[in-house]
């Protein structure tokens, strides 16, 4: 009798915690199609690039979903003459080896952008010591594009790359300002991540993996996945009709989850929402 | 009960000097701020004052109590006040109180350089605004020159001096104060570090104002390293100078008797963990070699002697706990300035070096009560790509190299191969932890650069 009432008070105890499983104990898993060897996660238009960098690194902005919101800066003030922004930097912000992000760091990174990734063009930044502000001009009316480009551009520690020189990006060379820190990989395989300040209710871990679409969708199903990114629409095609899945849109792929999973993208996978709603 | 004692009675019953009584009723009674602190005093109890007294550099002894003494406390709690005061007209109302007691107390001695030098501070600090009060009137720069003809070797003066002339829009002559202050020995407090240390953003400004002399060379070299790391990159040449001078002079204090050849070692061992370039550290390893000749320390010889000959290279140093598949695993967390154990539960350290690099020697630095270290069971992996590692430990001669009450594991490559990352692990899960230490610290890594000697 004392073992019955004890399974049922175990049962009804797991069957509540099923309602609302939230995401902090085990790694969020991510499948992706087999992704590069050679992948540069400071570069790379690939979707596993796009998925951890703006978790590794920050940006002076970021996109939200009510637009442009600061991050890495203190403040941003426009001059009057409608060619000039001045950045201020967030004192407390920090790089994963905890040295803290300075003005340095910050033009070396925008000057990054410009050399490599073609982002502030007709843009220049210029360090201000006196006012201790970054400085950047650029074309009457180009504002917003500025804006657009200082959201994507990551901001990373000058000494480090420098002294990865051509290597940085590759494998784990990154040292960046994200929420994430990169802390395992196996090339061409998988990536983990974990939340540099762990957080109660939140994703704190993350691990990418590099999956068929077959083993992806057989791992959404035992539990063993909880997103899985796809390129071929078959594959979609096939998995609509299934009572446990849903599919949608993300970073321009198509990506597969369980239909308890609340999970929204729009620039990024909103990491912080992540949550299984029902049973 | 307390509070009914009047807090002239409080503060003329602390300070035991009759005469004080109608002299601070009046200071006291002209200054709403003060009449504040003074109401505290009546409330907390004498303690209040005593604190505050003693804060305003009052003698302990009460007895000893000397009208000068008394003025400098008042000018000092009214400059506390005017500091704490929200109110301009109050701020500025305290100021010139404070002003005008240093100034009254200068008619008594005119060449004291304490109220000298506080009265251009305060006067240099009001600026061209007139206190209408009697010693408030005059020339800060001309007040400043002449406290430190007075007491050119007090370094406190020196200090005050360097802040009046930066306030006055006088770098230079700031720095070379705070420079005479940091050569008479002063010991500045963080807050003081700090104000000196935003003085100096250039090569140029550290030549200026860092002493060319031990301890302070180290101390600032440290010190600039931890807070200007850019500057401290940037400005190598100046601070290899300004580290050769040290050495040469404290070489020529050991000739000349004045210091002992310890004394010259420990220098020497303290400058070479912030040593500017590779340049420095061969002055230092050619310096301790020869010291070490002269003891007789044959394995320290040759140990300086290898090192003297590789430049210092650039690298940055990684860290991976339980690591207990070293040939698989990857280095992630880059330039974490994290406190760790060599040997402790298979625990690899690790960098990556930059292409153009060729590692020739590298050494683990720790602290350890023994001169042995089970070196046999630390393990060199090198990787192409930070995935797959190989044991290189048949091209490296690995020694422990005992320092003083450190040690040193030491690994001589005789083929730096093509590896960009490497791995130096523990292979044993026993917890010794003799080898702790901070790990941008404890590596150090030496060969030589393509296109340069």
């Amino acid at each position: 009798m004392k073992i019955g009432l004890l399974f049922c008070a175990t049962w009804i105890g797991l069957q509540l915690g099923s309602t609302a499983r939230v995401l902090a104990e085990d790694p969020f898993r991510l499948g992706l199609p087999q992704f590069e060897q050679d992948l540069n996660l400071l570069s790379s238009e690939q979707a596993p690039a796009r998925i951890m960098r703006p978790l590794i690194t920050s940006s002076l902005v970021k996109r939200g979903p009510g637009g442009v919101i600061l991050d890495l800066a203190q403040e941003i003030s426009f001059g009057s003459s409608g060619r000039e922004a001045l950045v201020a930097l967030r004192s407390e912000a920090s790089f994963s080896n905890h040295k803290p992000v300075t003005l340095d760091d910050l033009q070396y990174s925008l000057d990054r952008c410009k050399d490599h990734d073609g982002m502030l063009a007709r843009s220049s930044v210029e360090l201000s010591h006196e006012m201790n502000r970054l400085v950047i001009r650029y074309d009457e009316g180009s504002g917003p594009r500025v804006l657009d480009d200082l959201s994507k551009c990551p901001v990373v520690e000058r000494k480090s790359m420098d002294i990865f020189g051509q290597f940085a990006g590759l494998g784990s060379n990154v040292v960046g300002a994200g929420d994430f820190s990169l802390t395992d990989f196996a090339a061409g395989h998988s990536y983990r991540l974990s939340r540099r300040l762990s957080r109660q209710g939140g994703v704190n871990e993350i691990e990418l993996r590099g999956v068929s679409p077959e083993q992806g969708i057989a791992a959404l199903r035992v539990g063993g996945l909880d997103i899985l990114f796809v390129e071929d629409d078959r594959i979609v095609s096939k998995v609509e009709a299934d009572p446990l899945l849903k599919t949608s849109y993300c970073l321009g792929l198509r990506v597969i989850f369980r239909r308890s999973l609340k999970f929204r993208c729009d620039t990024s996978i909103a990491f912080d929402e992540l949550a299984y709603e029902d049973a | 009960m307390q509070r009914l004692i009047p807090w002239f009675v409080v503060l003329g019953a602390l300070t035991g000097d009759i005469f004080a009584l109608g002299r601070l009723r009046a200071e006291f009674a002209a200054s709403p701020i003060l009449n504040s602190i003074a109401k505290r005093t009546a409330q907390q109890g004498p303690a209040y004052a005593d604190a505050n007294l003693r804060q305003a550099g009052l003698n302990a002894n009460r007895s000893q109590f000397s009208p000068l003494s008394l003025t400098l406390a008042l000018a000092r709690l009214a400059r506390e006040a005017g500091d704490a005061a929200s109110v301009p007209s109050e701020q500025v109302g305290e100021y010139c109180r404070s002003l005008s007691l240093l100034g009254e107390a200068l008619v008594r001695q005119p060449l004291h350089s304490g109220l000298l030098i506080n009265w251009a501070n305060l006067r240099q600090l009001l600026g061209t605004f007139d206190c209408k009060l009697p010693g408030t009137v005059g020339d800060a720069p001309a007040v400043l020159e002449l406290a430190l003809r007075q007491d050119p070797t007090n370094p406190r003066v020196q200090y005050n001096a360097g802040q009046i002339y930066f306030w006055l829009g006088s770098p230079d002559k700031a720095q070379s104060a705070f420079r005479q202050a940091l050569e008479l020995g002063f010991r500045l407090s963080p807050g003081q570090s700090d104000f000196v240390l935003n003085l100096i953003n250039t090569g140029a400004d550290i030549q200026a104002v860092v002493p060319d002399r031990f301890p302070q060379v180290v101390d600032w070299s440290v010190m600039i390293y931890n807070s200007k790391p850019h500057l401290f990159d940037s400005a190598t040449k100046e601070l290899s100078e300004m580290q050769l001078r040290a050495i040469q002079a404290s070489r020529e204090d050991m000739a000349q008797a004045r210091i002992s050849g310890e004394l010259h070692r420990d220098r020497l061992l303290a400058l070479d963990k912030v040593r500017a370039s590779t340049t420095v550290r061969r002055f230092i390893d050619d310096e301790l070699s020869r010291l070490e000749a002269e003891l007789g320390n044959r394995t320290l010889v040759s140990y300086y002697r290898e090192r003297r000959e590789y430049q210092d290279l650039t690298v940055i140093p990684a860290a991976l706990s339980a690591d207990t598949v070293p040939a698989k695993s990857s280095f992630c967390s880059w330039g974490a300035d994290s406190r760790l154990a060599l040997d402790d539960f298979y625990q690899s350290i690790g960098f990556f070096i930059p292409p153009g690099q060729h590692v020739k020697l590298f050494e683990i630095e720790g602290p350890s009560a023994a001169d042995k270290f089970p070196i046999e069971q630390v393990q060199v992996l090198g990787s192409s790509n930070n995935q797959q590692w190989v044991d290189i430990g048949a091209n490296i001669t690995k020694r422990v190299v005992p320092l003083r009450g450190r040690i040193s594991l030491v690994f001589s490559v005789n083929d730096p191969g093509e590896y960009r990352y490497w791995k130096i692990h523990w292979s044993r899960s026993a917890r010794d932890r003799m080898m702790l230490g901070d790990l941008d610290k404890m590596l150090r890594v030496f060969g030589y650069r393509e296109g340069s000697k």
